[in-house]
């Protein structure tokens, strides 16, 4: 938690605040940071024209400082069964770093909206300000329980629909979704949001441990599969995964938007301390 | 049905490991995975590099495992009898003409055609059930039923086993129509034609719009529904024929011989003049294969060979379906010929026309005999109670004897001899008079009816008749004008049709000519008293014609040849109760003779001379020849045809048992096709 304290969400856009914060804003405000001049004009503020111009000039200028706003910051969450598996369990290791995320937004006053999208319902929890906040958000994460197929378009539609506020929103999710993943990145980037796609997938599917004949059973949909595991099929099925990872990764990069890929073997504090600055996420 | 290669359906095994393979299922380890999502997409690009697959429930591979099977049952050689139930009928025509003595090339040993479908008729009848049944005709000129219908299969074998090629003509048409004749009213029974097909398109002698069988209330029934065609397709659906033979044919043969005499003067060393007759021999040639050929015609007599004779003859276009007719058809002129051999006068005997080269595999139609009558002068019996004008003419004609004879002195030889009575003339003329009947030879019979059947004389003659017209192309009226010639009365005639009506007149004919193989006879209505034709050159010009076409019917002088299968006629009057025949390569034989008509002797079945000995001071020489051109156009026939209606050969129908594994592997063929459209509609199961 100390080290999270220092931490800070950052958005490769100037996005504009609903209330006074601690972030850079493109309207002008009463920060410390100096922006511009202006001429004075009646009615203006006496208390900010610039005396040492007016000295030198014997002109009466305005002094314009930078105005700084709040930042919100969005996290859906994929609470599908297909989260619920693992060794290090894949939607244990995805709360942790919503909840790191959130608790990195609370800590600089942004404003903090966490969806959890799990059995084909929305749990939201918005507007989380200051820090009294966070332990309602833990305890709402603690609660969850994954259920339900992956829905991320639907999920997706109905996010960008409640929050119109531009805003950092990280979608975090093993993107196992027969109906794709670039449906709802696409409807997010609708959205006019600056889209982190953090994509998590657990060890054993990475690198699954299989040799023999199985009955490969969905978690989601109890879809049967006669898989006799071989060498060759295994190599295969490596090749596909990091096959999707990529052709993920491209879809993304080509559209703007960050994307993460976290195995669970990554520890977590590498992932949120190094791997999610190294980023661009947080600074 | 049954199966010839049972062991076959061991090849059915085959389906066992694919069908196991298809039920079997492994105990798998039951492993949850958060998505099969990644793990089907590694299956399928597996699979589709794979040259295995596991084994899936789809409509594909049912379509082929069914037709794995049906290869497999195919490979069993399975059959059905065509016949349907047991103690079926039938029929087995087998034509024995000419055509079928034909060596056709092919295989180890050649046979004949014959010889090719008694072997295939053996096969038919081993193949019969014991309820089965077969009736044997055998055809040619004639139809022959050798059997019953019988199970006995020894006894069909043994009927088969004698047949033999004759060297006659065919006439199918009779034995169809015997064939139809034993199946009407049954319609188990099938008929099976083996034959060359070498007699041309068929037309049944009995019209089929006719054929009602049955009483009044059958006409209403099925059998007589439809058009004519559709009835006769019905009578022949029972109809099977095989046909034997190559297709092109080889043969060139002589396809007819005749000759001819005229009376010639002659001049001897001495000066002095005699009478002759000069033989001419027309032997015609054809070739019938499609190639050109250089043939070598031979002739000789008893006692001199002439030199041969090469002839060049074109090939034969091929035949030409559809243009009907029994003789062979689009013959063009350039693929025969007819030579003509003049003989030295005297000549007489038998002449022998051989064809030396090439060799054919028909060889009936490669010697061609004809008998030269007496080369004699024409004697000639004129029966007249007395005519200036005739008996002037006729002594002024070259190499004719006349004797003249009162009518009541050949009235009383007549009645005592008949036409025996004349047998020593070569022709006769009656001046109005005429015997009561006229059978063989020629005769002139001048203002009194030829006594021919179908004759009729009005009461009332005409009078003053005037001439209409009058035939010139016949060969008794070359240059004779009948314009000028006026007849005062003559007698009404009435004719059969097959009489020529040479000159007509207003009223009735005033001169007829009637011709039959043996009898030549020449009517005038009118007296020559009674006309002013005495006293035109036309008349002896006529007697000039009609004496030496007279003539040549006469048995004594007429060039005797025949056709086979025609019954030999042996005159009566000969004296002798019995003679002695010599059939061509045969011992002698006795034949009965009648004193009071002519003897007919069947089984001229073969080509050559046919001689009869002890009937008289000399033998009596018969030249038979095969001469028909269909027989020696030996090309085989793919289809018999009957009318309109076509029965393609077809060698399955020797077969009782008709083999099936052509039509499963069609259906396996089928089924591949299905299985194409149901992979590229994407109907998977």
């Amino acid at each position: 938690m100390a080290k999270l304290g220092h931490l800070g969400v950052v958005s490769k856009k100037i996005l504009a605040g609903k209330l006074r914060g601690e972030r850079r804003s493109k309207k002008r405000g009463e920060s410390l940071e100096f922006a511009d001049h202006r001429q004075y004009s009646q009615g203006d503020d006496l208390r900010r024209i610039d005396w040492n111009l007016y000295g030198r000039l014997e002109k009466l200028f305005l002094k314009l400082f930078l105005a700084e706003e709040d930042l919100s910051v969005y996290l859906l969450l994929d609470a599908s069964r297909s989260m619920d598996f693992g060794s290090v369990n894949k939607f244990d290791y995805a709360r942790k770093v919503a909840a790191a995320i959130a608790y990195v937004g609370i800590n600089n006053l942004d404003r903090v909206t966490l969806t959890v999208n799990a059995g084909g319902k929305d749990y939201n929890l918005a507007n989380l300000r200051g820090k009294k906040q966070v332990f309602r958000l833990f305890d709402f994460l603690s609660k969850i329980q994954p259920d339900g197929k992956t829905e991320l378009l639907e999920a997706a539609r109905r996010f960008a629909i409640r929050n119109r506020r531009p805003g950092v929103i990280l979608l975090i999710s093993d993107f196992l979704d027969p109906e794709g993943y670039e449906g709802p990145l696409k409807t997010l980037l609708g959205n006019r949001m600056d889209v982190f796609a953090v994509h998590v997938l657990a060890k054993e599917e990475v690198d699954p441990v299989l040799t023999g004949d199985f009955l490969l059973i969905d978690s989601e949909t109890g879809e049967r599969l006669d898989v006799t595991a071989s060498r060759r099929l295994v190599e295969n099925y490596q090749k596909t995964v990091k096959g999707f990872c990529s052709s993920m990764q491209q879809f993304c990069a080509a559209r703007g938007v960050s994307y993460l890929f976290a195995s669970t073997d990554l520890p977590f504090e590498a992932l949120v301390l190094n791997y999610l600055r190294h980023a661009g996420l947080v600074k | 049905m049954n199966l010839l290669e049972p062991w076959g359906l061991l090849g059915l095994t085959a389906l066992i490991p694919v069908i196991a393979l298809y039920f079997l299922k492994l105990k798998r380890e039951h492993r949850t995975v958060p998505s099969t999502l990644l793990w089907k997409k590694v299956i399928d690009d597996m699979q589709v590099n794979s040259p295995f697959q596991r084994l899936k429930y789809s409509l594909l591979l049912i379509l082929q495992l069914l037709m794995i099977a049906l290869l497999g049952f195919a490979l069993a050689r399975p059959y059905l009898n065509f016949s349907g139930a047991s103690g079926s009928k039938t029929v087995l025509l087998i034509d024995t003409s000419a055509s079928m003595g034909t060596k056709d090339e092919g295989g180890a040993k050649t046979l004949t055609r014959l010889q090719a479908a008694v072997t295939d008729a053996e096969k038919r009848i081993d193949d019969m059930r014991a309820q089965d049944e077969m009736l044997i005709l055998a055809f040619d000129r004639d139809v022959r039923q050798l059997s019953k219908f019988t199970s006995d299969r020894a006894l069909l074998k043994s009927v088969l086993a004698e047949l033999k090629p004759n060297d006659l003509p065919t006439r199918a048409g009779e034995a169809i129509e015997t064939a139809m004749s034993l199946c009407e009213g049954h319609r188990d029974i099938r008929v099976l034609v083996l034959s060359d097909g070498c007699f041309g398109n068929l037309k049944l002698m009995r019209d089929v719009e006719e054929t009602v069988t049955g009483n009044v209330e059958d006409k209403g029934s099925q059998a007589n529904l439809g058009t004519p065609l559709e009835r006769l397709s019905r009578k022949l659906s029972n109809f099977r024929f095989v046909s034997y033979g190559d297709e092109e044919s080889d043969n060139v043969g002589i396809t007819q011989i005749d000759a001819r005499t005229r009376p010639v003067k002659t001049v001897g060393a001495d000066g002095q003049r005699g009478d002759a007759v000069e033989t001419q021999v027309f032997v015609m040639v054809e070739n019938f294969s499609s190639e050109e050929r250089d043939i070598v015609l031979g002739l000789s007599t008893t006692s001199q060979r002439f030199p041969p004779k090469v002839i060049h003859l074109k090939g034969r276009a091929l035949k030409v379906e559809g243009l009907g007719g029994n003789a062979p058809t689009n013959t063009s002129e350039a693929s025969r010929s007819v030579e003509v051999f003049k003989l030295p006068l005297g000549s007489s005997g038998v002449v022998t026309a051989t064809i030396d080269s090439p060799k054919d595999r028909l060889s009936v139609d490669n010697t061609a005999y004809c008998v030269i009558g007496s080369s004699e002068g024409i004697k000639l019996l004129l029966v007249s109670k007395g005519n200036y004008f005739l008996e002037k003419a006729l002594g002024s004609m070259r190499g004719i004897t006349v004797t003249t004879m009162q009518p009541d002195d050949f009235q009383k030889q007549w009645d005592q001899k008949a036409q025996q009575s004349v047998e020593a003339y070569d022709g006769c003329i009656f001046e109005g008079v005429a015997p009561i009947s006229w059978t063989e030879g020629g005769a002139l019979f001048m203002g009194s009816m030829p006594p021919l059947p179908g004759y009729a004389k009005a009461e009332k003659g005409l009078e003053w008749p005037t001439v209409v017209d009058w035939d010139v192309s016949h060969p008794t009226m070359r240059y004779v004008n009948f314009g000028n010639v006026t007849v005062a009365k003559a007698q009404a005639w009435t004719v059969p049709k097959t009489t020529r009506v040479i000159v007509e007149g207003t009223g009735g004919p005033l001169a007829v000519a009637a011709e039959t193989d043996r009898l030549r006879a020449i009517g005038l209505s009118f007296d020559v008293f009674s006309s002013d034709w005495a006293y035109r050159p036309s008349l002896p010009l006529f007697l000039r014609n009609v004496i030496p076409w007279i003539a040549e019917a006469s048995p004594r002088r007429h060039p005797s040849t025949q056709h086979t299968g025609e019954p030999l006629v042996i005159p009566a009057g000969l004296n002798v109760p019995a003679a002695s025949l010599i059939r061509p390569g045969g011992a002698p034989e006795k034949v009965e003779l009648s004193q009071d008509h002519s003897t007919f002797v069947k089984g001229t079945d073969k080509v050559g001379l046919y001689t009869l000995k002890e009937a008289g001071p000399e033998d009596r020489i018969y030249a038979v020849n095969l001469s028909s051109r269909v027989e020696s156009d030996n090309a085989r026939q793919g289809a018999l045809k009957v009318g309109e209606v076509k029965i393609e050969s077809n060698r399955a129908a020797i077969e009782a048992k008709r083999e099936i594994w052509r039509d499963l592997a069609l259906a396996a063929g089928a089924l591949l096709l299905l299985e194409w459209w149901v992979y590229h509609r994407r109907v998977g199961l």
